[in-house]
């Protein structure tokens, strides 16, 4: 079956249960098409384009690409087209170096478990979703939900990061090189969290383990509900009212060193 | 926008109206008012739902022409115009089941909302008996309809010109001495006359269930300005109410709140009538 | 018909050449009306940019790469940018920008409380102290341009694919309207349900005309309807349309019903005439515009020696409005001081400017009423602060033996709000907490009601307009999500662990 129609084929297909079972069934068809051996992730993505009205094409095109790019591995590069915003962008990846140009969608790099993804623009919501090893590298902006339920790999993110980064967090690592908005860490319960510039309000809400770093300045209501793990900020905030914590620990330090 | 269908003077100063409102003719049920405005910058005035039309959409209305925007509804507005704003129905529905014997009192304009009660009342196999009052026979009104909906009626007029002589608790009593067990007494009118019942059968141990009209701004709970005292802690008429049990009542305070925007309403009649030309 | 902008004129740079920031230049103030001026008169304090000051103002930003004004923004509206093509003269385009993230950016621009924000994390905090970009000015004034040239008949943006998904919306405030416009942008069919006559919830009966002008929020109001969206005024969930009704049509229903009952003290002498609770003093204020009596039909008691309890944002609306109505003397009576005030800067130093006092560490114990059951005066008492409390804030403790008496002809009382009960009690087995404050699951907005969410104040009790909206977009998200998913899944919030 030639590629083209082998993606329509899975484009009817009902949504599947959960994620991985979607992202077999993606494989699947990518298996069982025919193409030729010179076909790079560029030249499909492009062919996928012509279904670009079709409902659904958002994530069924990401897990499509991300099967395909999963079964070939090795070093390839995919310059996105402004217009249309994918899904699921080099997700399940366990080896094998992905580049993308461009502002990728929902979910990049989610369930990765080897590997390396470099965005060269921003990332939309729960970028690195139950990650498990790798790398992810974001050049811009990374919006809400980064890492969530991440436990192991690291993701790197060159500008800020929104809301809820390392939601339920278990292990691994995040690091900014800007700032990060509300709920750092809510519920997190192993990794470390590196923010070199502010975090916003709700550090560390219900926090049960790990580690979070704030070298900038902080918002209201750190470490509510806090039961476990280390938060560390800037000295100059230790009078900066706290929520109710039941145990984990607070270290008010100066960064020299 | 609100259409009247039909308007009718049942007595002096006394109007029945009929809008469209198939919404609120669907899910009214007794003892539920709404909130009229006349226009955009009119006021907002609570008035109890007489009757409801299901199938045709309709709900009646009887106001007393007591304020400055019942006198603009009742003399600028005809069949075919329409209301700015109908909201409701608003409040806790009276509560209804199989009582026994119930004694339904209105006073004066309180008969209106009395007529869904003893509706509903017979149809969940209550005797209902009705005590209606006015004070002459001009002002009297619906009462066949009230008729229509009870096993027993006595009509009552301060000057005697029609029925029996005396106030509605006259006729009360009058029933309690001949020996009748009542289960239960449901009373609407004037707060004074809600409160004269409301002590007449404490004594006696029936409960009393009164209909509260206080003044109030959007009737969803959310101005405060309808609160009251009731046994002991404060309520708001318009969600927890309009119906409340008359012995726990803080009749006092219901007749003070009644007049908090009494020397405002004066003035609306001196400045405001002149103004629009209604006087 | 785009009028032409000169912007080199005005001091900006053209399109397409670099930009030479200003950081060091201090910030522009906004010109008001006079203090003695204004509190004969209900027209808005704050008068706004004009094109020059925007433009100046527009010049100082940075436009720095990792833009930290971006992250503390509630729903991360693109700063930079919109400021940026300010200082390029692309004013309608700068309010095009901001309407991506926010539907309402004209009445945020007013009423948000930037200085604990978007224009606390500039980064010119650090440089320049206390000269942050006006952040909040430049996202007023550019949506007033857009407002003024759109003149009430936005036009609306394209919306791309259409769904067979109904969405009810409960309530027309903040929330309701983002929600309601973000959701109708996604191509699902929106019907917006308000109880009142009147859309807009808390900025048509809460905020006064002076803060946020009633012609103001309308527009956007119109442009939320562009969008496709249906209002429904004078029709209360459960009661006038039943709630089984509204739970069989639609296929999801979005509560933002937002924080309406109003909290009383529970002293002696609270049910006197004259004594008002806040929400009852601004509707016949704001919404029914008692103070153009005779013009319009709702009385309002005009105070000579007005009182008002609390010290929030409500507290000092409604002391400006006492002042407006003409009260000789009105003064504000606060349990703890001025440094634990809820309210804004802002608004405590143009209500000081007018003339309100304010009387820090006092509370009332007792209302006392003449021989008509008015209130005359309120008995009050000394405090003094203790401890810190679960809020940060330090407790106030009652001093003994301090008691006085303060006369009075009006009485407010504005300490807070909680959410309406007319929702809760009509939908059965919608988990709530304290009463009346509606349990939702933190990520998805989901209720213990499958298919019901919620957001706003109706979550969170009394907030700001900006929270309210940062809910509602978060949860117009998951909403979607849900609406798309063929399993339609549900995830309620997990109720026991709240209190």
């Amino acid at each position: 079956m030639e590629i083209t129609k082998s993606f329509e084929a899975f484009l009817n297909t009902k949504q599947e249960e959960n994620l991985e079972k979607e992202f077999a069934s993606a494989l699947n068809f990518v298996n069982s098409a025919e193409f030729d051996k010179s076909m790079t992730l560029q030249n499909l993505y492009e062919a996928l384009l012509s279904f670009k009205e079709v409902k659904d094409f958002q994530t069924k095109c990401g897990f499509f690409l991300s099967a395909f790019f999963s079964r070939e591995c090795g070093n390839q590069t995919l310059a996105l087209k402004d217009d249309c915003q994918i899904d699921f962008l080099g997700s399940f990846l366990a080896s094998g170096e992905l580049k993308i140009i461009g502002d990728a969608g929902d979910f990049a790099g989610s369930f990765l478990s080897g590997g390396k993804v470099f965005i060269e623009g921003s990332v939309k919501d729960n970028c690195g979703y139950f990650m498990k090893g790798g790398k992810i590298v974001v050049k811009g902006d990374a919006s809400n939900h980064l890492g969530h339920f991440m436990n192991g790999g690291e993701i790197t993110v060159e500008k800020n990061i929104y809301d809820f980064a390392g939601n339920c967090m278990i292990g691994g690592r995040i690091e900014c090189k800007g700032s990060a908005g509300y709920s750092l860490g809510y519920r997190m319960s192993g990794g470390v969290i590196e923010i070199k510039d502010l975090a916003w309000d709700l550090i560390g809400e219900e926090m049960a383990g790990g580690k979070i770093t704030v070298r900038g300045h902080i918002g209201k209501e750190l470490c509510q509900n806090m039961s476990g793990g280390i938060v560390t900020v800037r000295e100059e905030y230790k009078d900066t009212p706290k929520g109710k914590t039941f145990g984990g620990k607070i270290i008010y330090s100066n960064f020299k060193g | 926008m609100f259409e009247i269908v039909s308007k009718k003077t049942l007595a002096e100063n006394v109007v029945e109206m009929t809008i469209k409102a198939p919404r609120i003719a669907k899910t009214h049920k007794a003892g539920q008012f709404l909130i009229l405005m006349n226009y955009e910058h009119s006021e907002r005035i609570p008035l109890t739902i007489a009757d409801s039309d299901k199938e045709k959409g309709e709900i009646t209305i009887v106001f007393l022409v007591v304020g400055f925007s019942t006198k603009e509804l009742a003399e600028k507005f005809n069949v075919g115009d329409e209301i700015f704003s109908v909201v409701g129905p608003l409040g806790t529905p009276t509560h209804i089941e199989k009582f026994g014997r119930v004694v339904v009192i209105g006073g004066g304009l309180g008969v209106a909302p009395i007529y869904p009660i003893c509706k509903s009342l017979k149809e969940a196999g209550n005797e209902v008996i009705s005590i209606i009052g006015f004070r002459s026979k001009e002002l009297m009104f619906w009462k066949e309809k009230i008729e229509s909906a009870s096993s027993k009626i006595i009509v009552t007029t301060d000057d005697g010109s029609y029925g029996m002589k005396g106030f509605v608790t006259h006729a009360l009593e009058k029933l309690h001495n001949e020996g009748e067990k009542i289960d239960r007494v449901i009373a609407i009118g004037p707060p004074i006359m809600m409160k004269n019942v409301a002590k007449m059968t404490e004594p006696w141990n029936i409960p009393t269930w009164v209909s509260l009209n206080t003044i109030m701004v959007d009737g969803t709970g959310m101005c405060g300005g309808c609160r009251l005292e009731i046994g002991g802690e404060t309520k708001f008429v318009c969600v927890d109410g309009p119906d409340f049990d008359g012995h726990k009542v803080n009749w006092e305070e219901m007749e003070i709140r009644m007049k908090v925007y009494k020397i405002e309403e004066e003035k609306i009649k001196q400045e405001h009538q002149c103004k629009i030309g209604l006087k | 018909m785009q009028e032409k902008i000169d912007i080199v004129k005005l001091g900006g740079v053209e399109e397409g050449k670099p930009k030479k920031p200003r950081p060091k230049l201090p910030r522009k103030e906004i010109a008001c009306q006079d203090p003695k001026e204004r509190i004969k008169n209900f027209n808005e304090v704050a008068l706004g940019y004009t094109p020059e000051e925007a433009v100046y103002e527009a010049m100082r930003c940075l436009e720095c790469q990792r833009p930290r004004c971006v992250v503390a923004c509630p729903v991360h509206i693109d700063i930079p940018t919109f400021v940026g093509l300010i200082a390029r003269g692309k004013f309608a385009e700068a309010a095009k920008d901001i309407r991506k993230y926010n539907s309402l950016p004209a009445v945020c621009g007013r009423v948000c409380p930037q200085e604990n924000l978007c224009e606390a994390a500039c980064i010119l905090n650090d440089t320049n102290p206390g000269n942050p970009i006006a952040i909040g000015r430049l996202e007023r004034f550019s949506a007033d341009y857009l407002l003024s040239k759109e003149n009430g008949s936005a036009e609306a943006p394209k919306i791309t694919h259409k769904t067979p998904y109904k969405v009810a919306i409960i309530g027309s405030g903040p929330s309701g309207l983002t929600c309601a416009a973000k959701l109708a942008q996604m191509g699902h069919t929106v019907h917006l349900f308000e109880a009142l006559h009147k859309a807009g919830g808390v900025m048509m009966y809460g905020i006064p005309e002076f803060r946020l002008p009633k012609e103001i929020v309308q527009k956007e109001i119109n442009y939320v309807k562009s969008l496709g969206v249906k209002v429904e005024t004078n029709c209360i969930v459960g009661k006038t349309i039943p709630m089984d009704e509204i739970m069989n049509e639609y296929d999801a229903v979005y509560i933002g019903s937002g924080a309406g009952f109003p909290n009383m003290m529970k002293i002696p002498g609270e049910n006197l005439g004259g004594i008002y609770s806040a929400n009852e003093f601004l509707t016949r204020v704001n919404l029914m515009r008692a103070y153009d009596f005779p013009k319009t039909a709702t009385p309002i008691r005009k105070p000579k020696r007005g009182v008002v309890v609390g010290a929030g944002f409500t507290a000092f609306d409604v002391v400006r409005i006492m002042l407006r109505l003409g009260a000789e003397h009105a003064e504000i009576v606060y349990r703890r001081t001025r440094k634990e005030m809820p309210g804004r800067g802002e608004e405590i130093e143009h209500s000081e400017e007018e003339g309100a006092i304010i009387r820090e560490l006092t509370n009332p114990v007792r209302f006392i009423g003449d021989e008509n059951g008015f209130v005359k005066a309120v008995e009050v008492q000394k405090m003094e602060l203790g401890e810190p409390d679960s809020s940060g804030r330090r407790k106030p403790i009652p001093v003994p033996n301090s008691n006085f008496i303060i006369e009075t002809d009006l009485v407010v009382i504005a300490i807070g709000q909680t959410p309406n009960v007319l929702i809760p009690s009509n939908l059965k087995g919608l988990s709530t907490r304290w009463g009346s404050v509606i349990n939702v699951n933190r990520e998805t907005y989901m209720t213990t009601v499958p298919k019901v969410f919620a957001g706003g104040d109706a979550i969170t009790g009394a907030a700001t307009v900006i929270l309210a909206i940062r809910a509602a977009t978060e949860a117009s998200r998951a909403i979607d999500t849900f609406l798309r998913d063929p399993q339609r899944k549900w995830y309620p919030p997990e109720v026991s662990e709240k209190k």
